[in-house]
């Protein structure tokens, strides 16, 4: 059973890290401001939502557990209602008034 | 599965600091705001992997403060952003 | 703004729940040990208070069914638009054909509007960018050969059913 949530965790993680890989490739290779802005707030909070769930078998109990995915609620809606504001800063920065 | 969890610490790590490099030349303001948001997801990944780790809880207390301070050190730049005076 | 018809649910009840939530965030992030409860239950009851003076109640009346419906759509939304970008990303040979577009949206503008706005964020392929001159929104889209304005609509539908402030 051990070996097998370890298992999971490992998936879960290294499937992240490929996220978190792949948000970097857009920031380095997409032409604008605001499509590098996906790539930030997609890839990396799934990247993100990924690893959490992985270590949750790891978080040995139902609270550590819970305040891990507190945590990463939190960074979910932190990004969230960033991620307009900044796509709007870079609008405004592209066609200025 | 302690080493394995550090080295998917330190991959996230590098994989940050990569796209930091990038986001930091700008051009604009926006993409430096982001370096902000990048940190905040990035950091909080590689506290919570090391957490599990080393066992030691206290650094999902650090990753939750990162959490709040990213927010807000993002909310801040994008409102006190050059060229938004004009607007609320 | 002020929803007519909906009977208010008073404010009682909205502080007894905002309080609770707030004690439950404390026990998960504090531990449940007793000594530190006292200082659980202070700061439950300054943070009813802060949330209850910025963020006044709004006559919602989310609709369980529909309301459990979007959030379990979510992750598999967040996986496709992840895997969306990732791909996008990572295959040198295609790259993004991003636009902006103007979007109206049914919402009136307000909370529920915002917050439609920051859960479209996560979506695949949209990125609202702000306000643009009689009351549309200005979308970012991944590829804008898609039918993207088609989509928020319909998926504000499906959030407004959610929340109930579609009434």
């Amino acid at each position: 059973m051990s070996l097998l949530l370890d298992g999971f965790t490992l998936v879960a993680v290294f499937a992240g890290i490929l996220f978190f890989v792949a948000g970097t490739a857009g920031l380095l290779r997409f032409p604008d401001t605001s499509s590098r802005l996906h790539a930030l707030t997609k890839a990396d909070h799934l990247g993100l939502g990924l690893i959490v769930l992985g270590l949750l078998p790891q978080a040995g109990g139902v609270l550590p557990a819970l305040k891990l995915l507190v945590i990463w609620a939190l960074a979910l809606l932190a990004g969230a209602t960033v991620g307009p504001l900044i796509a709007r800063l870079a609008r405004e920065e592209d066609a200025p008034p | 599965m302690a080493e394995l969890l550090q080295l998917a610490a330190l991959l996230v790590l590098l994989t940050v600091a990569a796209g930091l490099l990038r986001i930091l030349r700008g051009p604009g303001a926006a993409d430096r705001v982001m370096a902000a948001q990048l940190l905040g997801t990035g950091g909080i990944a590689v506290l919570v992997l090391l957490a599990a780790a080393t066992a030691t809880p206290a650094l999902l207390d650090a990753a939750l403060t990162l959490a709040l301070l990213a927010a807000f050190a993002a909310v801040a730049l994008v409102v006190a952003a050059p060229g938004r005076a004009s607007r609320r | 703004m002020a929803a007519a018809g909906a009977p208010p649910r008073g404010p009682t009840l909205a502080a007894a729940a905002r309080g609770a939530a707030f004690l439950g965030l404390w026990v998960v992030l504090a531990g449940p040990a007793p000594d530190g409860l006292v200082v659980g239950l202070l700061a439950a009851g300054f943070a009813t208070w802060a949330s209850l003076r910025l963020m006044p109640p709004l006559p919602w009346r989310p609709r369980p069914g529909a309301l459990l419906l979007l959030v379990l759509r979510f992750p598999w939304q967040a996986l496709r638009a992840g895997t969306e970008v990732a791909l996008l990303a990572l295959d040198p040979r295609r790259r993004p054909h991003p636009g902006m577009l103007a979007w109206t949206p049914r919402l009136k503008a307000g909370r529920a509007q915002d917050a439609f706005l920051a859960y479209a964020s996560l979506l695949p392929g949209t990125l609202p960018a702000g306000p643009l001159d009689g009351g549309a929104i200005a979308i970012h889209a991944l590829d804008s050969r898609t039918p993207v304005g088609e989509a928020m609509t319909q998926e504000e539908a499906r959030f407004a059913q959610a929340i109930g402030a579609d009434g």
